[in-house]
Protein backbone atom coordinates (compact mmCIF):
# COMPACT_ATOMS: atom_id res chain seq x y z
CA UNK A 1 0.00 0.00 0.00
CA UNK A 2 1.64 3.29 -1.15
CA UNK A 3 1.39 6.23 1.25
CA UNK A 4 1.12 10.26 0.23
CA UNK A 5 2.24 12.04 2.99
CA UNK A 6 0.56 15.13 1.71
CA UNK A 7 -3.15 13.29 0.87
CA UNK A 8 -3.72 11.67 4.02
CA UNK A 9 -6.98 12.85 5.75
CA UNK A 10 -5.16 14.59 8.26
CA UNK A 11 -3.13 16.53 5.73
CA UNK A 12 -6.11 17.60 3.60
CA UNK A 13 -7.86 18.67 6.44
CA UNK A 14 -5.15 21.20 7.62
CA UNK A 15 -4.71 22.10 4.29
CA UNK A 16 -8.86 22.86 3.73
CA UNK A 17 -8.43 24.83 6.97
CA UNK A 18 -5.83 26.87 6.25
CA UNK A 19 -7.26 27.11 2.32
CA UNK A 20 -11.18 28.81 3.99
CA UNK A 21 -9.08 30.84 6.21
CA UNK A 22 -6.77 32.72 3.95
CA UNK A 23 -9.94 32.87 1.91
CA UNK A 24 -12.36 34.36 4.68
CA UNK A 25 -9.13 37.15 5.05
CA UNK A 26 -9.64 38.17 1.84
CA UNK A 27 -13.23 38.33 2.35
CA UNK A 28 -12.51 40.41 6.01
CA UNK A 29 -10.11 42.73 4.21
CA UNK A 30 -13.04 43.75 1.69
CA UNK A 31 -14.51 44.79 4.34
CA UNK A 32 -12.00 46.57 6.07
CA UNK A 33 -11.35 48.26 3.17
CA UNK A 34 -14.73 49.09 1.82
CA UNK A 35 -15.84 50.39 5.91
CA UNK A 36 -16.25 53.77 4.56
CA UNK A 37 -18.02 53.12 0.96
CA UNK A 38 -21.68 53.85 0.91
CA UNK A 39 -23.79 51.04 0.40
CA UNK A 40 -21.32 48.36 0.63
CA UNK A 41 -22.55 45.39 2.45
CA UNK A 42 -20.42 43.48 4.99
CA UNK A 43 -19.32 39.84 3.48
CA UNK A 44 -18.58 36.69 5.23
CA UNK A 45 -17.56 33.21 4.56
CA UNK A 46 -20.58 30.57 4.76
CA UNK A 47 -18.93 28.22 7.92
CA UNK A 48 -17.43 24.48 6.30
CA UNK A 49 -18.94 22.20 8.97
CA UNK A 50 -15.11 20.62 9.75
CA UNK A 51 -16.55 18.38 12.46
CA UNK A 52 -18.20 16.45 9.74
CA UNK A 53 -15.42 16.56 7.24
CA UNK A 54 -13.48 14.84 10.57
CA UNK A 55 -16.23 12.43 10.50
CA UNK A 56 -15.94 11.46 7.35
CA UNK A 57 -12.28 11.38 7.51
CA UNK A 58 -11.85 9.05 10.42
CA UNK A 59 -13.87 6.43 8.59
CA UNK A 60 -11.25 3.35 8.25
CA UNK A 61 -12.60 2.81 4.63
CA UNK A 62 -11.87 6.65 3.99
CA UNK A 63 -8.04 6.16 4.23
CA UNK A 64 -7.32 4.73 1.10
CA UNK A 65 -8.78 7.22 -1.69
CA UNK A 66 -10.27 10.65 -0.90
CA UNK A 67 -12.86 11.32 1.13
CA UNK A 68 -16.68 9.94 0.92
CA UNK A 69 -19.02 12.72 -0.63
CA UNK A 70 -22.38 11.86 0.13
CA UNK A 71 -23.82 15.04 0.22
CA UNK A 72 -23.81 17.71 -2.61
CA UNK A 73 -22.30 20.36 -0.20
CA UNK A 74 -19.18 18.14 0.55
CA UNK A 75 -15.81 19.70 -1.01
CA UNK A 76 -13.71 17.89 -2.72
CA UNK A 77 -10.20 17.19 -1.70
CA UNK A 78 -8.94 16.77 -5.15
CA UNK A 79 -5.96 19.10 -5.51
CA UNK A 80 -6.51 19.80 -8.69
CA UNK A 81 -9.93 22.06 -8.38
CA UNK A 82 -9.67 24.62 -6.86
CA UNK A 83 -12.15 25.00 -3.85
CA UNK A 84 -14.97 27.32 -4.46
CA UNK A 85 -15.52 29.98 -1.20
CA UNK A 86 -18.92 32.05 -1.75
CA UNK A 87 -19.11 34.48 0.45
CA UNK A 88 -22.27 35.75 1.66
CA UNK A 89 -23.62 39.11 2.71
CA UNK A 90 -23.44 39.54 6.36
CA UNK A 91 -24.25 42.51 8.19
CA UNK A 92 -22.51 43.76 10.67
CA UNK A 93 -24.78 45.12 14.15
CA UNK A 94 -24.88 48.58 13.25
CA UNK A 95 -25.48 50.54 10.01
CA UNK A 96 -24.19 53.85 8.79
CA UNK A 97 -27.17 56.25 7.28
CA UNK A 98 -24.93 55.57 3.90
CA UNK A 99 -26.03 52.25 4.03
CA UNK A 100 -22.36 50.34 5.14
CA UNK A 101 -23.15 48.09 7.03
CA UNK A 102 -19.24 47.23 8.44
CA UNK A 103 -18.37 47.34 11.83
CA UNK A 104 -14.84 47.95 11.92
CA UNK A 105 -14.58 46.24 15.76
CA UNK A 106 -16.67 43.27 14.69
CA UNK A 107 -13.97 43.32 11.43
CA UNK A 108 -10.68 43.55 13.64
CA UNK A 109 -12.72 40.49 16.01
CA UNK A 110 -12.79 38.76 12.99
CA UNK A 111 -9.48 38.86 11.86
CA UNK A 112 -7.63 38.54 14.50
CA UNK A 113 -9.95 34.91 15.13
CA UNK A 114 -9.00 33.88 11.62
CA UNK A 115 -5.03 34.68 12.63
CA UNK A 116 -5.03 32.62 15.72
CA UNK A 117 -7.24 29.95 13.89
CA UNK A 118 -4.79 30.03 11.36
CA UNK A 119 -1.74 29.88 14.08
CA UNK A 120 -3.35 26.71 15.21
CA UNK A 121 -4.04 24.76 11.70
CA UNK A 122 -0.25 25.31 11.04
CA UNK A 123 1.17 24.63 13.91
CA UNK A 124 -1.12 21.31 13.46
CA UNK A 125 0.43 20.91 10.45
CA UNK A 126 4.03 21.26 11.53
CA UNK A 127 3.66 18.85 14.27
CA UNK A 128 2.13 16.42 12.02
CA UNK A 129 4.89 16.51 9.75
CA UNK A 130 7.08 16.71 12.63
CA UNK A 131 6.07 13.01 13.73
CA UNK A 132 5.96 11.87 10.20
CA UNK A 133 9.39 12.58 10.20
CA UNK A 134 9.93 10.96 13.74
CA UNK A 135 8.17 7.29 11.67
CA UNK A 136 10.82 8.02 8.93
CA UNK A 137 13.93 8.34 11.47
CA UNK A 138 15.08 12.01 10.63
CA UNK A 139 13.88 12.73 13.96
CA UNK A 140 11.54 15.14 14.93
CA UNK B 1 -3.57 30.14 0.52
CA UNK B 2 -3.12 33.35 -1.31
CA UNK B 3 -2.66 36.33 0.99
CA UNK B 4 -1.69 38.98 -1.66
CA UNK B 5 -5.64 39.63 -2.72
CA UNK B 6 -5.92 40.41 1.03
CA UNK B 7 -2.51 42.93 1.18
CA UNK B 8 -3.57 44.75 -2.18
CA UNK B 9 -7.49 45.53 -1.33
CA UNK B 10 -5.91 46.87 2.37
CA UNK B 11 -3.63 49.04 0.62
CA UNK B 12 -6.58 50.18 -2.00
CA UNK B 13 -7.90 51.14 1.30
CA UNK B 14 -5.59 52.68 2.80
CA UNK B 15 -5.12 54.99 -0.22
CA UNK B 16 -8.31 55.92 -0.25
CA UNK B 17 -8.21 57.12 3.03
CA UNK B 18 -4.62 59.04 2.79
CA UNK B 19 -6.84 60.83 -0.27
CA UNK B 20 -9.33 61.89 1.89
CA UNK B 21 -7.16 62.65 4.73
CA UNK B 22 -5.66 65.14 1.97
CA UNK B 23 -9.40 66.64 0.79
CA UNK B 24 -9.63 67.51 4.75
CA UNK B 25 -6.03 69.10 5.11
CA UNK B 26 -7.04 71.12 2.30
CA UNK B 27 -10.21 72.26 4.00
CA UNK B 28 -8.65 73.02 7.39
CA UNK B 29 -6.26 74.97 5.77
CA UNK B 30 -8.41 77.10 3.67
CA UNK B 31 -10.82 77.33 6.81
CA UNK B 32 -10.32 81.44 7.01
CA UNK B 33 -9.48 81.70 2.83
CA UNK B 34 -11.55 84.55 1.72
CA UNK B 35 -12.08 85.78 -1.59
CA UNK B 36 -10.10 87.57 -3.78
CA UNK B 37 -12.52 89.68 -5.14
CA UNK B 38 -15.02 92.20 -2.92
CA UNK B 39 -18.02 90.22 -2.41
CA UNK B 40 -16.71 87.59 -3.93
CA UNK B 41 -17.16 83.76 -3.11
CA UNK B 42 -14.63 82.21 -0.76
CA UNK B 43 -13.19 78.73 -0.26
CA UNK B 44 -15.98 75.95 -0.07
CA UNK B 45 -15.83 72.85 1.62
CA UNK B 46 -14.93 69.59 -0.63
CA UNK B 47 -16.32 66.07 0.50
CA UNK B 48 -14.65 63.26 -0.51
CA UNK B 49 -15.70 60.53 -2.21
CA UNK B 50 -14.99 56.66 -2.16
CA UNK B 51 -16.59 53.41 -4.38
CA UNK B 52 -16.11 50.11 -4.36
CA UNK B 53 -14.79 48.77 -7.57
CA UNK B 54 -14.95 44.78 -8.28
CA UNK B 55 -11.80 44.09 -9.46
CA UNK B 56 -12.32 41.20 -11.94
CA UNK B 57 -8.77 39.77 -12.26
CA UNK B 58 -8.62 39.98 -8.12
CA UNK B 59 -11.66 38.89 -7.70
CA UNK B 60 -12.38 41.42 -4.86
CA UNK B 61 -14.02 44.74 -4.13
CA UNK B 62 -11.04 47.19 -4.17
CA UNK B 63 -11.88 51.20 -3.10
CA UNK B 64 -11.07 53.42 -5.41
CA UNK B 65 -11.53 57.43 -4.15
CA UNK B 66 -13.65 59.24 -6.28
CA UNK B 67 -13.93 62.79 -7.14
CA UNK B 68 -14.47 65.22 -4.25
CA UNK B 69 -17.41 66.68 -4.40
CA UNK B 70 -17.90 70.68 -3.11
CA UNK B 71 -20.13 71.06 -0.16
CA UNK B 72 -23.08 73.35 -1.42
CA UNK B 73 -23.89 74.80 1.86
CA UNK B 74 -24.29 78.66 3.03
CA UNK B 75 -21.35 80.50 3.56
CA UNK B 76 -21.00 82.49 7.05
CA UNK B 77 -20.28 86.04 6.78
CA UNK B 78 -18.52 88.04 9.63
CA UNK B 79 -18.81 91.38 10.17
CA UNK B 80 -15.45 92.84 9.27
CA UNK B 81 -15.92 96.25 7.09
CA UNK B 82 -11.89 97.39 7.18
CA UNK B 83 -11.33 93.74 5.14
CA UNK B 84 -10.27 94.71 1.47
CA UNK B 85 -12.57 91.82 0.53
CA UNK B 86 -15.87 92.94 2.29
CA UNK B 87 -19.00 94.05 -0.01
CA UNK B 88 -20.63 97.14 0.51
CA UNK B 89 -22.77 96.97 3.88
CA UNK B 90 -18.87 95.90 5.17
CA UNK B 91 -19.27 91.68 5.49
CA UNK B 92 -16.87 89.27 4.64
CA UNK B 93 -18.37 85.68 3.13
CA UNK B 94 -16.23 83.24 4.98
CA UNK B 95 -15.42 79.31 3.86
CA UNK B 96 -18.25 77.39 5.00
CA UNK B 97 -15.56 74.94 6.61
CA UNK B 98 -16.70 73.74 10.35
CA UNK B 99 -13.46 72.62 11.91
CA UNK B 100 -14.87 70.75 14.22
CA UNK B 101 -16.48 68.15 11.53
CA UNK B 102 -13.35 68.24 9.82
CA UNK B 103 -11.28 66.68 12.79
CA UNK B 104 -14.21 64.31 13.60
CA UNK B 105 -14.07 62.97 9.76
CA UNK B 106 -9.88 63.14 9.76
CA UNK B 107 -10.62 60.74 13.16
CA UNK B 108 -12.54 58.12 11.37
CA UNK B 109 -10.28 58.21 8.49
CA UNK B 110 -7.37 57.41 10.77
CA UNK B 111 -9.32 55.05 12.08
CA UNK B 112 -10.01 53.73 9.35
CA UNK B 113 -6.55 53.52 8.02
CA UNK B 114 -5.47 52.04 10.99
CA UNK B 115 -7.75 49.10 10.65
CA UNK B 116 -6.55 48.44 7.21
CA UNK B 117 -2.56 48.55 8.43
CA UNK B 118 -4.11 46.02 11.07
CA UNK B 119 -5.72 43.80 8.38
CA UNK B 120 -2.21 43.73 6.79
CA UNK B 121 -0.66 42.47 9.41
CA UNK B 122 -2.62 39.79 10.24
CA UNK B 123 -1.99 38.87 6.47
CA UNK B 124 1.17 39.42 6.83
CA UNK B 125 1.79 37.29 9.90
CA UNK B 126 -0.18 34.51 8.33
CA UNK B 127 1.89 34.46 5.29
CA UNK B 128 4.95 33.77 7.60
CA UNK B 129 3.44 31.35 9.37
CA UNK B 130 2.84 29.84 5.44
CA UNK B 131 6.49 29.80 4.91
CA UNK B 132 7.15 28.79 8.60
CA UNK B 133 5.94 25.24 7.26
CA UNK B 134 8.93 24.66 5.21
CA UNK B 135 11.41 25.16 7.69
CA UNK B 136 10.27 22.23 9.72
Amino acid sequence: MTMNIAEMPLMTMLKTRMGWLSARQNVLSQNVANADTPGYAAKDLKPVDFSAILKDATKPAQFQGGLATTDPRHMSFNPQTDPDYTSTDSPDVESSPSGNTVSLEQEMIRVSDTQAEYQAASNLYAKAMGMMKTAIGHGG
Amino acid sequence: MDFTTSLVVAASGMRAQSDRMKTIAENIANASSTATTPGGDPYRRKISTMNSAFDRELGASLVTSGKPQTDMTEFQTKYDPGNPNADTKGYVKMPNVNSLVEIMDMRDAQKSYEADLTVMDASKSMMARTVDLLKG
